[in-house]
């Protein structure tokens, strides 16, 4: 499967994996409630399909659990992103707004689908730090597990990766045609800003 | 080179097998005394072994403490059985929803601490080339490596392009609206310079072979010893002593 990656690839996937990383990072020091940690992991899907994508997930996650490894299996919701995203953008997932969109919400419903069972089932409803408080607070209501962490999740996550899709989509579109050509989804945009 | 310790310096797959084997036995074994009381004592005296006790400690209270916190608060309040251990006020504190915690933050902690003691007493490099010579593309580690140096630069770029977008007047202190609009600004330069230098990279690596379908050599040399055989030899028989214990008996 490596083999068949080309070069221009193999040297997108540590850029995107590191954008995860940086994104990260940046919302920390803007002090925004949000993650914004899958920014890379779109970017890589969109322009390279999903196996580009679905490795920039798991990598990222691998990388974060040698200093934590709470976070490796969680890596399959990042790899799930991946492939969902990479699957829109071959069908022109980040053409348009419009499409964009119904990106982001495809993306949403993976992360609901893949993280909502891994932290009942894995880590009996806890999910990291501040999040759990919402969890608790829907338990403390009377709601059970599930519907505790199902409701967690939707609060945190929705915002979050609606505007990650849609950044990854503003940078598409700043990137040069010339930049572009070299990806293998890249000209997919191309035709798009000419018309 | 000669500064490693004891554990650094055994052969990187030994010592994954190892710790692959004490993880699996915590999680068959099951009990909370067991992953408490033998498994990570066993894990900090290793790592006191290799001279990296306060580091390793630091680390593996930092990432699992405040999880581990969650699960009990959690399991324990809201846990649907009628048993109570404890009573304050309007909180009662369930049992069973204490045991389940407690199996559950064990295994975090075995699992947990085991893989942190294999990476910080591995070096990433040797890693990397052990996995190589056992058939893992030279491709996925060069993703793995490359992406360990460029993480930091990362960073260290989008602190300029923060301070540079400030000094042209873009906000980033102010109401939420006004920093999620400085977010863009940041990353946005920092991706599009990276991605065109893609293009040199591409010619660089070509100059040295990079995709080329030959046997790859390397600046490193790193062998099993016989050494690591009677560690791995023995860890495994130790296992299946183990397994048939549990299992047959």
């Amino acid at each position: 499967m490596m083999k068949k990656l080309g070069m221009v690839t193999i040297l997108l996937i540590p850029i995107c994996i590191a954008i995860n990383f940086v994104g990260g990072q940046i919302v920390t020091v803007l002090k925004l409630p949000l993650y914004l940690d899958v920014i890379g992991t779109i970017l890589a899907a969109a322009l390279t399909g999903p196996i580009g994508g679905a490795i920039v997930g798991l990598v990222t996650n691998l990388i974060l659990g040698i200093t934590n490894p709470v976070l490796i299996p969680f890596a399959l919701v990042n790899v799930a992103v991946g492939v969902v995203a990479g699957l829109a953008a071959q069908r022109g997932g980040f053409k348009t707004i419009k499409g964009t969109a119904i990106t982001s919400i495809a993306i949403w419903a993976i992360v609901q689908i893949t993280a909502v069972p891994m932290t009942v089932i894995l880590f009996g409803g806890v999910a990291g730090g501040g999040a759990s408080v919402i969890t608790g607070f829907f338990l403390a209501a009377g709601k059970g597990i599930w519907e505790a962490v199902f409701s967690q999740s939707i609060i945190v996550e929705t915002v979050d990766k609606i505007i990650s899709t849609f950044i990854a989509y503003f940078i598409i579109k700043r990137i040069g045609a010339s930049t572009l050509l070299k990806f293998s989804l890249g000209p997919k945009y191309v035709d798009e800003a000419t018309e | 080179m000669n500064k490693k310790g004891v554990i650094s310096r055994i052969y990187p797959l030994t010592k994954l097998v190892v710790v692959l084997i004490i993880a699996l036995t915590a999680i068959i074994w099951g009990d909370y005394q067991f992953g408490y009381f033998i498994v990570v004592p066993l894990l900090i005296f290793l790592a006191f072994l290799e001279g990296k006790f306060v580091s390793y400690t630091k680390k593996m209270i930092g990432a699992m403490i405040i999880m581990c916190t969650f699960i009990f608060i959690i399991k324990g309040l809201f846990d649907p059985s009628d048993q109570i251990l404890w009573n304050f006020a309007f909180i009662s504190v369930k049992k069973a929803g204490i045991e389940s915690a407690l199996r559950l933050t064990s295994i975090i902690f075995a699992l947990g601490g085991s893989i942190l003691l294999f990476f910080e007493t591995t070096d990433l490099e040797d890693l990397m080339i052990a996995l190589q010579k056992m058939g893992m593309s030279h491709v996925s580690t060069f993703i793995f490596l490359s992406t360990l140096q460029m993480i930091p630069q990362f960073a260290q770029k989008s602190k300029v392009i923060m301070q540079a977008q400030r000094a042209r007047g873009i906000e980033t202190e102010g109401n939420i609206l006004i920093r999620i609009k400085a977010f863009f600004p940041t990353l946005t330069p920092l991706i599009i310079s990276s991605i065109s230098d893609i293009e040199d990279k591409v010619v660089t690596m070509e100059a040295r072979a990079f995709s080329v379908e030959v046997k790859k050599t390397y600046m490193q040399i790193l062998d099993i010893k016989l050494l690591d055989y009677i560690i791995i030899f023995s860890s495994l028989i130790l296992f299946v002593i183990f397994l048939v214990w549990r299992y047959l008996i």
